[in-house]
């Protein structure tokens, strides 16, 4: 995921969330109390920064660079704000419920929700793929969350999903989850695509095969 | 032409048996009758590949009674006296009807005239036909020198697969001249002077034919095949010409003593070769001393004692039956040759539904191919399996043969030990002028010919991994000008570089 | 610094100053900079470590000292002439097994922009063996098993995979039935019989390209392949008896079915042959006509190209397809062979010993694919000679099962040496366009090579090893000696160190057949 400032600023305003222009800190995360925030203010920042994240148990690669570290405290403070909209709002935490993507649930509303990903899709500025309509890629997400919601998927190891490569990077363990979950939900689906092929193919073999076959001594043919 | 008739094969050689089994394969339903007066007949088995198409043939003898039945063949003991349209006339006086034929009657072995001195025909034998294989390896039996003449394809193979004892081989002109012109020939001299011998150990099994000690000799098994083993280098002949020398017979009766004893390696192997090039036997003679059953006489002067004389100089195709037809003839050449013309792939000759294959055939290549015939077994397959193919799709079955085996003249052989492939025109046979020639020589050989920017032919001796590189590039008519003498370095690696 | 001329009054360059134009911007990652050739429109990359850098630069070091006239260009320069062929894209890349070869060097891999009207397609980017490649058969024997038995399983495979010419069965004796499985592939060998379902599942591009045609095939090129169907072929095709070494990455290869070290397996490695060569040349020559029409100019003849959309460019493209799908007939029929000769040994069925694909790759050929440059999808035509597509997990080119793992690719190293399974990754896809390499090149010539070894001397020392070895001709040893590959192990690390492939499983071979 690419950490550049315009990413993040992208990404934030798609959520439609307000740009931190002050420091994370002081509007979202709220850790220290106001008079403990001066360290992190000031240009000498870094030791006071371990020590911040250390309470704020971030994981280790966030100590790594700046942007890793911003990256982390951008994603702490957009759960920590949902979080809190969630608390006042009464309702489970739940991503797809989010004022932000509200069109995405409704899986009648294929009209709307193509038009919201179009605008999705060019506020983050991303490629538009040949051959695929918006209406594909709704109705592909709107399969997705039934599917989500409905199937039982067993869950491998806690070590084989650390080490499953999804194709991007996140420290969201709640994300990867669900990410390997529509990964191994998908690839499920194309297993049996697949064995159906096969099967359609040994009997299409049972007919069309020379009848000259004797496998026993390896001959085909005359 | 009745094609409910049967497919007639005549002759029970190489080409003849290929023919007819292939034949077999391709019409399951329909009689095919091989002609054959012999108990015995000459097959090939599967051949194994050196390249894509030099191949290295296996022949055996098999009897013919149970090879016919095998096949679903029918089998006529009869010999053919002569040939009309339609059917084949036998020596009874029996007509045999035909939709189609295939004449391989194969060639019988010209021998000079001095070795067909009747005094001495259980000493002197030909190789040519069936039953000389058993009896060869008979009368090998205890031999102690064996006297080869002749320079053909036969003589070369032949004069490797003698092991323990020694070898006298008489060539009218220089060494190997069958396959190797005079440069090729003195180039390789080095090549073959093996001065390492490695041994073989005295459990593995004996490779061609092998000459037992006389009191050890058990009865010949009768399915002795002539094989081309693979494993080079074990122990065979080595060619020392200078410090070995045959027993010379000297005419005052005496026994020249002056030459070394025979090197008797591990286990009883060993042999040695003398090779005296434009060197023709002129008389034989009786041995006064009786240690030896002839005494041959030699362009040289020399005598030289031996126990048995090997001809192997060449043949001439059995046609005469065929005198009284109108079949085109090729044209002899001093006695030898002469066969059934027909045109290479096609294999018919001049009367319809007539075709030849193998050595009593003179095949006429295409135009722009690099192939010409020499009377090998590996041709003879290829010829039959040929003739089969034609002959089926005259009948209605199968496509008529479009193989490239006729594109591009290939042959594997062993040579003193050492592998030997030659590949389209390896003597610029037939090209003009404006051909180039390079060599390498040394402890391999390889020798190429290139022609207008392309490969027409190579030589590889004992370095053959190249050899399909060059036949992919005979046969691709890829440009190579580029590379020129680079073409025969060691270095570059040219099966890569074209991969 | 030397002028550039025309070709032929060009002043040579001394090594230094040669040497001045690679520049080292990784650890294994060497950069050839523009202006190493006339004309280059893009860089030059190549992978090596320190083990194998000087056997590259020697290589250069020769041609620069040498007043040689034979045109054997050293690999390097032969990356940067592709690096100078219209609409190439990126760079022109090369393997760690990079060696000389006839135009592109042999590893090399580029790509052109189908959408660029001036992007070319070349013969000499694919090789004249095209769709040589490798694939691999599990068993559920473990060593044990098949120790005592080794001599007889060669022997058998031996006899029953074709190495000869004229054997019955399998081979298709006809043109119809040869040009069906040039348009087929191994759609071919399915309908006959004699393929599982599953082969095609594990093979790439499924075993057929869809765009052969068989009618661009010359006549000569197929009279050249009917006879070969089905054969093993000489030089470095094989087909080996293999156990399972070490394992690097065990998910990955229990997907495989080879989870368990001193498991056995069956490497096949094989190509189109002479079908493949013709193909090659015919398209060489067609080619090199119409470049004077469609105004084209290269810096080597032999790097003979023709636009994408000219008719040569298509006429080829279809013709290489239907040449490529000959190569996978023949992987299967050697397969199936393969099947029933441990079938007899071991009185099984193949389908009781696991005998399964686990999967087939090419190590020449072109293909389109789409790839993301600079944010962008592309269609691009990848050439790849003498490297393999290794595709990343969860790309939907690659079979269901590997879809977590990535692509496996099947390294073959050579006689008595390992052979290597990988697998793609994200950054090979981004580096090089989803390619790694394919086997060790080598380090000496073939002759070279004979000179120093004695073949019984290599026999024995593989009989040591316990390697059981069948083959048709005496040509077999030396050169495919060990000592004459650059070390396999080297290759694969590097690949790894880069980035562009990792190390799945090492394997060890018991048994060798060579055509």
């Amino acid at each position: 995921m690419d950490c550049s400032d315009e990413a993040i600023d992208l990404r934030l305003s798609a959520l439609k969330c307000p740009i931190p222009e002050s420091p994370t800190e002081d509007v979202h995360i709220r850790r220290y109390p106001i008079e403990q925030r001066e360290p992190l203010r000031r240009k000498d920042y870094r030791s006071g920064l371990n020590a911040y994240l250390r309470l704020l148990n971030a994981p280790p690669n966030a100590y790594a660079s700046p942007k890793q570290t911003r990256n982390f405290l951008i994603e702490l403070a957009i759960n920590l704000q949902y979080r809190d909209n969630a608390t006042r709002y009464n309702t489970p935490f739940d991503p797809w419920q989010s004022r932000c993507l509200p069109v995405v649930r409704g899986v009648s509303n294929s009209e709307q929700v193509a038009r919201a990903l179009e605008e999705l899709r060019q506020v983050l500025q991303l490629t538009k793929v040949d051959g695929v309509s918006n209406a594909s890629v709704a109705a592909a997400a709107a399969d997705a969350i039934e599917v989500l919601t409905t199937e039982q998927v067993p869950l491998p190891p806690e070590s084989v999903i650390e080490k499953m490569a999804i194709g991007f990077d996140t420290q969201d363990a709640q994300l990867r989850n669900v990410v390997c979950a529509m990964r191994l939900l998908f690839v499920r689906r194309l297993r049996s695509l697949q064995d159906n092929v096969n099967t359609l193919i040994s009997g299409m073999q049972a007919i069309t095969a020379n009848p000259h076959t004797d496998s026993k001594l390896g001959k085909v043919g005359r | 032409m009745q094609k409910s008739q049967p497919a007639v094969v005549i002759g029970g050689g190489v080409a003849g048996t290929t023919c007819a089994s292939y034949l077999a394969s391709l019409l399951p339903n329909h009689p095919i009758i091989l002609l054959e007066p012999h108990p015995s007949l000459r097959i090939s088995s599967t051949p194994t590949e050196i390249t894509r198409l030099a191949k290295d043939v296996t022949v055996q003898t098999e009897q013919t009674k149970e090879w016919c039945e095998k096949y679903n063949i029918s089998h006529v003991k009869a010999h053919a006296r002569t040939l009309r349209p339609g059917k084949v006339i036998l020596e009874n006086g029996m007509h045999q009807p035909f939709s189609v034929c295939c004449v391989a009657t194969g060639a019988s072995p010209f021998v000079p005239s001095p070795l067909q001195n009747p005094a001495f025909q259980n000493v002197v034998i030909t190789l040519r036909d069936t039953q000389s294989v058993q009896s060869l390896s008979q009368a090998l039996s205890g031999a102690r020198v064996v006297l080869v003449v002749g320079a053909g394809g036969i003589a070369m193979e032949l004069v490797h697969e003698i092991t323990n004892c020694r070898v006298v081989w008489l060539t009218r002109s220089h060494v190997g001249g069958a396959f190797f012109d005079k440069r090729a020939s003195l180039a390789l001299a080095t090549t073959f002077n093996l001065d390492k011998l490695s041994s073989q150990s005295p459990s593995d099994p004996p490779r061609g034919l092998e000459v037992q000690p006389k009191p050890h000799s058990a009865a010949m098994n009768p399915e002795i095949s002539f094989s081309r083993s693979l494993a080079a280098a074990a122990v065979g002949p080595q060619w020392l010409r200078t410090r070995y020398a045959p027993v010379i017979y000297d005419k005052k009766g005496g026994m020249n003593t002056t030459q070394k004893s025979i090197p008797f390696l591990s286990g009883g192997y060993g042999g040695s070769i003398q090779a005296l090039a434009s060197c023709e036997v002129v008389d034989l003679h009786k041995d006064q001393s009786g240690r030896w059953p002839v005494v041959a006489q030699l362009t040289n002067g020399e005598h030289i004692g031996c126990d048995l004389i090997i001809v192997a100089t060449g043949v001439t195709a059995n046609v005469a039956w065929l005198s009284d037809t109108d079949i085109q003839l090729a044209a002899q050449e001093d006695g030898r040759g002469g066969g059934i013309t027909v045109k290479a792939g096609d294999m018919e000759s001049s009367i319809p539904c007539v075709f030849a294959a193998g050595d009593c055939a003179s095949v006429q290549p295409a135009d722009d191919s690099d192939w010409f015939q020499l009377r090998l077994w590996s041709q003879a397959l290829t010829a039959g399996r040929a003739a089969a193919q034609n002959m089926a799709a005259r009948l209605g079955v199968g496509e008529v043969y479009s193989g490239l085996e006729f594109d591009v003249f290939a042959h594997a052989t062993i040579f003193f030990g050492k592998r030997v492939v030659l590949l389209g025109r390896y003597n610029a046979e037939g090209l003009c002028d404006g051909y180039k020639v390079y060599e390498r020589d040394g402890e391999d050989y390889l020798r190429v010919v290139v022609q207008g920017g392309r490969v027409r032919g190579a030589v590889l001796v004992d370095d053959t991994d190249c050899a399909e590189v060059f036949e992919n590039l005979i046969l691709s008519k890829l440009q190579v000008d580029w590379l020129g003498e680079r073409l025969v370095d060691r270095e570059p690696d040219l099966e890569d570089y074209f991969d | 610094m030397a002028t550039k001329v025309s070709s032929k009054r060009r002043l040579k360059r001394s090594y230094e100053e040669e040497l001045s134009f690679l520049r080292r911007t990784a650890p294994c990652q060497y950069q050839i900079d523009v202006g190493f050739v006339p004309n280059m429109r893009a860089p030059g990359t190549f992978f090596v470590n320190e083990k194998l850098a000087p056997l590259v630069k020697s290589e250069l070091q020769r041609f620069c000292e040498n007043e040689s006239a034979g045109g054997f260009i050293p690999a390097v320069k032969q990356i940067a002439n592709v690096s100078s062929l219209p609409g190439i894209v990126q760079s022109s890349i090369a393997m760690p097994d990079v060696h000389s070869g006839y135009g592109f060097a042999i590893g090399n891999v580029a790509a052109f922009d189908m959408n660029d009207d001036e992007a070319v397609v070349s013969p000499g980017g694919v090789g004249f063996d095209i769709n040589c490649g490798v694939r691999l058969i599990r068993t559920n024997l473990m060593e044990e098993d098949v120790d005592s038995l080794k001599e007889v399983l060669a022997q058998t495979l031996f006899d029953h995979i074709p190495v000869g010419v004229g054997s019955k069965g399998i081979i298709p004796t006809t043109m119809k039935s040869l040009e069906e499985a040039l348009e087929l592939g191994m759609d071919w060998s399915l309908r006959e019989g004699y393929a599982w379902p599953e082969d095609k599942e594990h093979c790439e591009e499924y075993g057929r390209m869809l765009q052969a045609d068989p009618t661009k095939v010359s006549s000569r090129a197929k009279k050249r392949g009917l006879t070969q169907l089905g054969t093993l072929g000489a030089g470095n095709h094989y087909a080996e008896i293999q156990v399972v070494d070490e394992i690097f990455d065990d998910i990955a290869a229990h997907k495989m079915g080879i989870g368990k070290v001193g498991q056995v397996v069956i490497m096949i490695h094989s190509g189109s042959r002479g079908l493949g060569h013709q193909v090659a040349t015919d398209a060489l020559q067609h080619m090199e006509k119409a470049m004077a029409r469609d105004r084209i100019k290269v810096n080597d003849r032999q790097l003979a190209c023709a636009r994408i959309s000219s008719r040569e460019g298509q006429d080829y493209l279809k013709a290489m397809a239907a040449a490529a799908n000959f190569a996978w007939v023949n992987r299967s029929s050697m397969t199936f062979l393969a099947r029933q000769a441990f079938a007899k040994v071991f009185e099984k069925t193949p389908a009781e010993l696991d005998m399964h694909v686990i999967y087939d790759v090419s190590h020449n050929i072109a293909k389109v694919e789409t790839h993301m440059i600079d944010g962008e999808t592309k269609q691009l035509l990848v050439h790849r000679k003498g490297a393999t597509r290794a595709f990343p997990p969860h790309h939907p080119l690659i079979p269901c099962d590997y879809q977590f793992t990535g692509q496996p690719v099947l390294v073959g190293g050579t006689m008595g040496t390992c052979s290597y399974v990988l697998l793609g990754t994200e950054r090979g896809m981004q580096k090089t366009f989803g390619s790694t390499c394919h086997g060790a090149g080598r380090a000496q010539s073939r002759s070279a090579c004979r000179r120093k070894l004695n073949y019984e001397e290599v026999l024995n020392n593989l009989k040591e090893k316990g390697i059981a070895i069948r083959v048709a001709s005496p040509k077999l040893v030396t050169e495919e000696a060990p000592e004459s590959y650059k070390d396999v192990s080297a290759v694969v690390d590097t690949c790894d160190e880069a980035g562009i492939s990792k190390k799945c499983v090492r394997l060890r071979p018991l048994a060798v057949i060579k055509g």
